[in-house]
């Protein structure tokens, strides 16, 4: 447990390591998960046709 | 409009070189994805448990491994949109096209992502989110240059007139950013040399290696991550493109 | 040349009275920087050289809606060979409207605003006359690269900024310096250059955007 917490502390730096990473996910995750988004809608409207 | 034959040229150009590109993508894909799942899993392990702290800034530096690759990835992305901006404007290489459609808002993310890490970086190791120097002028320029284009490219009516308008402002741009970092860098000394020796310092240290590698990891991993996404990005605009001309034909 | 020259100016200053409105909109905004920063002289005497900067940027966006915009402009590529001149003489023009007159003019507001010794005359008359000049052949590149778009006047405006970005630092560098009473020249002389290689380049890039444009329509 406290190893849980020194590493989520990082040496105080946490505030600003985590949102760092977590941003980082989030926005390149976003910009993969639109891509296919985009590609599973188009797929559709070509199935349709 | 009214040429009889660009339609024709347009279809030779539409379908010759994607399909030549779709084969291409569909062996690249599954590598990409094996490679950037690969890499950035250990890059991930890397930087933030195998890795040392600095012995300045300690767990701080671990920024580092989001904040350079998304650094690179910016400047590599508009690189890349620059040659083929200048393909697209010389050749009329439709692939160019798309290639900068596809890439430019993941570059743009990749800027953003760089300035926001930056900021991050910042605050705990200067005192501030944000400092007027002249790595972080140029790279807030190259953001805004980045949203013109993309503005540009959809402001029109008729796509390829986009298209050929982001391409020059791209090229235009890849002209400007040079000078704008060194005019900066010469209009700081004047002003504020205390930021700007502090980003030499942080860029001077050699890397131990232990702190080279998973920087290297991590940003070849997201290379492959983000081409990986501009791949798919393209084949979706052939497929709309098809899409849009098999019902215009209709 | 001058022929056009004369007819584009003509209608920028009898449509929109361009010279008159922009006089006005930099006065007006420079007002409003007043209110809100408060009237105090030392103050003033800090910021609002440099404010004028960023005013004279902004003022200079004003004609660039319809620079290029307009029906004649297929005749006036059939009538004239050189599309370069033909774009040289717009800039010409759209300087002569906008950024020349404000050149004269802003410095003229500063000193009626603020205390005539602390301000450097000949750094900001240099500079406001290289700077427009710049701003116009950036400007020009601007809406060549957004005519025929649907969303012109904020799309332009957020093109030409970031391109304005280095003029605008070397300008801001030598009346800051200029302030502080150290050597301006060198910040001018770099501010010079930009503002020739821009007037020479951008015509012909212009001219180029233009050119595929009308052909590929």
């Amino acid at each position: 447990m406290t190893d849980f917490h020194t590493f989520a502390a990082m040496s105080g730096y946490g505030m600003y390591v985590w949102p760092a990473y977590g941003l980082a996910v989030l926005a390149y995750g976003a910009v993969f998960i639109h891509a296919l988004i985009k590609k599973d809608r188009l797929k559709k409207q070509q199935d349709e046709k | 409009m009214d040429c009889p034959y660009e339609g024709d040229i347009i279809m030779i150009t539409r379908f010759a070189n994607p399909a030549r590109f779709e084969r291409l993508a569909k062996i690249l894909t599954p590598v990409f994805a094996v490679l950037s799942v690969l890499l950035l899993a250990f890059g991930l392990c890397d930087a933030l448990l195998l890795s040392p702290p600095d012995y300045q800034q300690s767990d701080a530096v671990r920024i580092m491994y989001v904040h350079v690759p998304s650094a690179w990835m910016a400047m590599m992305i508009y690189a890349s949109c620059g040659v083929a901006a200048l393909m697209f404007i010389v050749w009329k290489h439709t692939l160019a096209e798309l290639f900068l459609r596809a890439a430019l808002p993941v570059g743009a993310v990749a800027c953003a992502l760089c300035l926001a890490t930056g900021m991050l970086w910042g605050k705990p190791m200067w005192g501030a989110w944000w400092v007027w120097d002249a790595r972080l002028t140029s790279v807030l320029v190259m953001m805004f240059l980045y949203i013109a284009i993309i503005a540009l490219a959809d402001a029109f009516d008729r796509p390829e007139q986009g298209g050929l308008a982001a391409a020059w402002l791209t090229l235009i741009g890849l002209v400007n950013l040079p000078v704008i970092k060194y005019s900066v860098e010469w209009w700081n000394t004047l002003h504020q040399p205390g930021s700007l020796s502090s980003m030499k310092r942080m860029a001077d240290p050699a890397l131990a290696a232990e702190m080279l590698r998973p920087l290297l990891v991590m940003g070849l991993g997201l290379m492959c991550y983000l081409a990986l996404v501009i791949i798919i990005r393209m084949r979706t605009q052939i497929l709309a493109r098809k899409i849009a001309n098999a019902s215009g034909v209709r | 040349m001058m022929a056009v020259y004369r007819h584009f100016l003509r209608r920028m200053s009898r449509d929109r009275g361009l010279a008159a409105q922009g006089f006005a909109f930099f006065a007006l905004s420079m007002m409003v920087c007043v209110f809100t920063i408060g009237s105090e002289d030392v103050l003033l005497t800090a910021i609002l050289p440099g404010l004028a900067w960023a005013l004279l940027l902004l003022s200079s966006l004003l004609g660039l809606g319809d620079l290029l915009e307009g029906e004649d402009l297929d005749d006036l590529i059939l009538a004239h060979k050189s599309l370069p001149g033909l774009m040289a003489a717009k800039m010409a023009a759209h300087f002569t409207a906008t950024g020349f007159v404000l050149a004269l003019a802003g410095p003229l507001i500063l000193f009626v605003i603020l205390p005539a010794a602390s301000l450097p005359v000949l750094c900001l008359w240099l500079g406001f006359m290289l700077g427009a000049l710049s701003f116009s052949a950036l400007g020009l590149l601007g809406a060549a690269l957004t005519l025929g778009s649907r969303r012109n006047a904020a799309l332009q405006a957020l093109i030409v900024m970031p391109l304005c970005v280095p003029p605008l630092i070397f300008g801001a560098g030598a009346l800051a310096a200029a302030q502080l009473d150290m050597g301006w020249h060198a910040p001018m002389a770099f501010l010079g250059a930009f503002a020739c290689a821009s007037l020479v380049l951008c015509p012909f890039a212009a001219a180029w955007i233009v050119r595929m444009k009308v052909t590929s329509s």
